[in-house]
């Protein structure tokens, strides 16, 4: 395994390995329908030891709501591990958003300001 | 029940974005007979809980406002900490289970705060403003002053106050409490599918279509399911529902609004209750009932 493949298993804390494939955390997200790669295939990914999980944009359209990570069956947490691997270029100071570029800035409340900050910022 | 006692964690939402939910939810918790005290000093909870288990600095704004709450808990006699925003409730619950959960994290977190001669006992619960509805349910009918018959509210919990499962306010699966309490305030309550489905959070940075997304198939869940008013408990929730509304060419008859918002009206507390909200509410009262 690669050194981005141990960081994401080392920093989500979770065992990739227990995934059989079912495919529940897919079914169960709200955001898959707006995903390039659906959740249980990114898993698959990892698994396999594929480097480019960190390109998937469908990381950053996971919005933690952890419907996958409460009914994962082998308590894999795929939203857990989606986390890890948006950290992985977050932590390199890649940040996903431009707050320039966010339509209706002004009109955005402070929480959305914070959470999305959280999420796509290093 | 009306005599409970809570501190309260307000967080940025209801400070700024949210202001007649918390001034709404303080009429209520008046007339109940709700005690809560508000913290002298409060920091932000993150807003969102660090999934990364190395991410312990993370959870560092939470902890500190626990500690408040500890000590002033042994000041007033309670160490209920409430919050209205559920985006708070998650994190500062999250973030205590994990400390009573994990003695490694706890002394990392000791370490962090040694030097600031602080220390946190782990004896503060993290209270949603839900289940604290839910328990004075008897009280909120016979403290009903307007006929809300006229008015089919669709309950919508979201995911924070349910999900990890671990923190849920009730059964994250099938929830109930929300129902309920509307049920004692003499509403006619509309169950709808997508009730606990996500609205899309902060995605609405990234992907905005996303957001309208699903934030449109939720108001139309519960339009379709014949809901005239679409009850939230989240700021964040309210942000992106309004978002996909405005964004609608049709607009259905469908009103967003905060429960306590709701409660308020219904008990006849309306001096913080926002002009379009009474007046939509007015609306929906029948026939002889001061409205149409």
């Amino acid at each position: 395994m690669g050194d981005v493949i141990d960081k994401i298993i080392r920093i989500s804390g979770r065992n990739v390995n227990l995934c059989y494939q079912c495919g529940m955390c897919t079914a169960v997200c709200p955001m898959a329908e707006y995903m390039d790669v659906k959740p249980h295939q990114i898993i698959r990914m990892i698994q396999l030891g594929d480097e480019r999980v960190v390109e998937v944009d469908a990381v950053w359209v996971c919005a933690s709501c952890m419907a996958c990570v409460d009914r994962c069956p082998r308590d894999v947490g795929p939203g857990i591990i989606f986390e890890a691997v948006r950290l992985v270029s977050l932590r390199k100071g890649i940040d996903k958003i431009d707050y320039r570029a966010i339509e209706d800035l002004e009109a955005a409340p402070t929480l959305a300001m914070v959470t999305a900050s959280r999420k796509y910022t290093g | 029940m009306g005599n409970d006692k809570y501190l309260y964690f307000p967080g940025c939402s209801v400070k700024r974005d949210a202001k007649s939910y918390e001034k709404t939810a303080f009429d209520v918790f008046g007339k109940l007979g709700i005690w809560v005290k508000e913290l002298d000093k409060w920091w932000c909870c993150g807003a969102t809980f660090g999934l990364a288990v190395d991410d312990v600095a993370r959870h560092l704004g939470s902890v500190r406002s626990l500690i408040q709450a500890e000590q002033e808990g042994a000041q007033y006699g309670t160490y209920k900490l409430l919050t209205l925003c559920p985006m708070c409730y998650n994190t500062l619950k999250r973030v205590n289970l994990l400390l009573k959960k994990d003695p490694g994290k706890l002394d990392n977190i000791r370490r962090y705060l040694r030097d600031e001669n602080l220390d946190y006992k782990l004896s503060v619960e993290v209270v949603h403003v839900l289940p604290v509805l839910y328990e004075n349910r008897d009280l909120i009918r016979k403290n009903i002053v307007r006929n809300g018959s006229g008015i089919r509210a669709a309950p919508y919990y979201g995911c924070t106050p349910l999900r990890p499962r671990e923190v849920a306010v009730d059964n994250p699966e099938a929830p109930s409490i929300m129902h309920v309490v509307l049920e004692s305030a003499g509403v006619h309550v509309v169950d709808f599918p997508f009730k606990t489905e996500c609205c899309g959070a902060y995605v609405y940075a990234y992907n905005r279509k996303a957001v309208i997304g699903k934030s449109s198939m939720i108001i139309l869940g519960a339009y379709k399911a014949g809901a005239n008013v679409l009850v939230t408990v989240c700021p964040l929730c309210h942000y992106n529902l309004m978002l996909a509304y405005n964004s609608m060419k049709n607009k259905p008859s469908i009103k967003i609004i905060y429960l306590t918002e709701l409660l308020a009206y219904l008990m006849g507390l309306d001096d913080n209750i926002p002009h379009d909200i009474k007046s939509f509410l007015d609306g929906l009262a029948p026939a002889g009932e001061g409205g149409k």
